[in-house]
């Protein structure tokens, strides 16, 4: 059986539907809210894998790796992240959270020809100039008046972890303060609607 | 499509059924989309999927969907940058966020936004939040409801300054240079006046316009407030 614990419910029951859709003969479990909860599951049913947060949580993900194989020792986990630092300890393979479900389901059962279930896809320009994707995240909250601990607490970050990050968007962007660097990323195009716009598109079949 | 992994590609259009509302959904996890059609399976069809503001807008065109489902942040900025193009391609847009802010919400709402729900509400919620949208209705938590009613019965219009914004020259003077990522000492320099003058009337352009910061001047500015 295969349980995914994630705090957000609409999350949680998203990827839940997705790996149900995507996994053959892998029974996917109710999702699991919390540690507590995920622990209290795997107690009651032969869990074969896992898919579980692995940063920003307000529990020990390491102690609760090493309780869950111990009820179940051949336990597959995976560990989804957003944040720069996930958590990371033995017996977790880590993934960022927004990999797609094929590609999560394809870490699980490896081998079995999964159709991606789109028929059109095109690539963007998607090198956002200097930043990072977690750069321009705070860069964008910043832009919309939240401060930094506004910040820090909607990415999961710390506050420590925050001014770091303005402290290098500023470099990048040869800024002294946050709204000449809003300014600059506005003006090189790296916010909003006049950002480079896709450079190459399929067309429909 | 690029070879890179788990970098989620611009856009993708999928395969729709005649007749059922069109969704597009703008996110940066690529399990959203899948995961809402699982639910509307029969109801609507997701036919448009990417996590970039600008790939959405570009969808959005193609598309003609009934409504985007939106992430708050996106890969290329926030979803304030891209609501006001949606809204005015005759999109409805509903809002998945991890929290409801009442005030940025109903700010969001004064700029044309047909929605908002928690990502802690059940999936099947927001199923039934995106047909409400697709449908033409606006879809609010509860708490949200009464605050924009006692808003709107003081005289609130969204989008447009506050009563008591009426700036004097010189404020403005000083809003302009803000709004340029200007700071304090430079604004001084420019206006030749005391940096504390300068600081003095930015406290009381910020409070005047419910500004928290600069950085939200200056974006305001470019998206053409």
């Amino acid at each position: 059986m295969l349980v995914v614990q994630e705090r957000l419910r609409f999350y949680r029951e998203s990827m839940t539907a997705c790996l149900r859709r995507q996994l053959d003969g892998i029974e996917v479990g109710p999702g699991a809210s919390s540690a507590a909860e995920l622990v209290e599951m795997a107690g009651r049913n032969p869990l074969t894998h896992g898919v579980i947060e692995a940063d920003a949580v307000p529990w020990d993900v390491p102690a609760l790796v090493a309780t869950l194989h111990r009820h179940h020792p051949g336990l597959q986990l995976i560990g989804l992240f957003t944040s720069t630092r996930p958590v990371s300890c033995d017996g977790v393979v880590l993934v960022p959270r927004n990999a797609a479900p094929e590609q999560i389901a394809q870490l699980i059962q490896p081998g079995s020809d999964r159709p991606a279930p789109f028929v059109l896809t095109a690539t963007t320009n998607s090198d956002r100039g200097p930043l990072t994707a977690q750069q321009l995240r705070v860069l964008a909250l910043l832009s919309l008046g939240f401060n930094g601990a506004d910040v820090a607490t909607r990415l999961g970050l710390s506050e420590r972890g925050v001014t770091k990050s303005k402290t290098a968007i500023f470099a990048k962007l040869g800024a002294q303060s946050q709204a000449q660097a809003v300014a600059n990323a506005l003006a090189a195009g790296l916010l909003g609607p006049s950002s480079p716009p896709l450079n190459e598109s399929d067309p429909l079949p | 499509m690029r070879a890179t992994p788990y970098r989620k590609p611009a856009m993708r259009a999928h395969v729709y059924e005649r007749d059922l509302p069109k969704v597009v959904v703008v996110h940066e996890h690529r399990f959203v989309a899948p995961g809402l059609q699982e639910v509307l399976a029969g109801r609507a069809h997701v036919v448009g999927d990417t996590a970039y503001g600008a790939a959405a807008l570009q969808l959005t065109g193609m598309l003609t969907p009934s409504v985007v489902v939106a992430g708050e942040l996106l890969g290329d900025g926030a979803i304030d940058y891209f609501l006001p193009d949606m809204v005015r391609a005759g999109t409805r847009v509903l809002l998945l966020m991890d929290e409801l802010p009442g005030e940025r919400v109903i700010g969001l709402v004064g700029r044309g936004l047909s929605g908002a729900c928690s990502t802690g509400n059940a999936l099947v919620e927001v199923a039934d939040a995106v047909l409400d949208v697709a449908g033409g209705g606006v879809v609010l938590p509860p708490t949200l409801v009464a605050g924009i009613v006692t808003q709107w019965r003081s005289g609130w219009r969204g989008g447009q300054e506050r009563p008591d914004a009426k700036l004097t020259l010189r404020e403005m003077e000083v809003l302009n240079a803000m709004a340029d990522g200007l700071s304090t000492k430079a604004a001084a320099r420019l206006l030749g006046v005391a940096v504390k003058t300068v600081e003095n009337h930015k406290t009381r352009v910020f409070a005047k316009l419910g500004l928290h910061s600069q950085a939200q001047l200056v974006s305001e500015r470019a998206r053409g407030r």
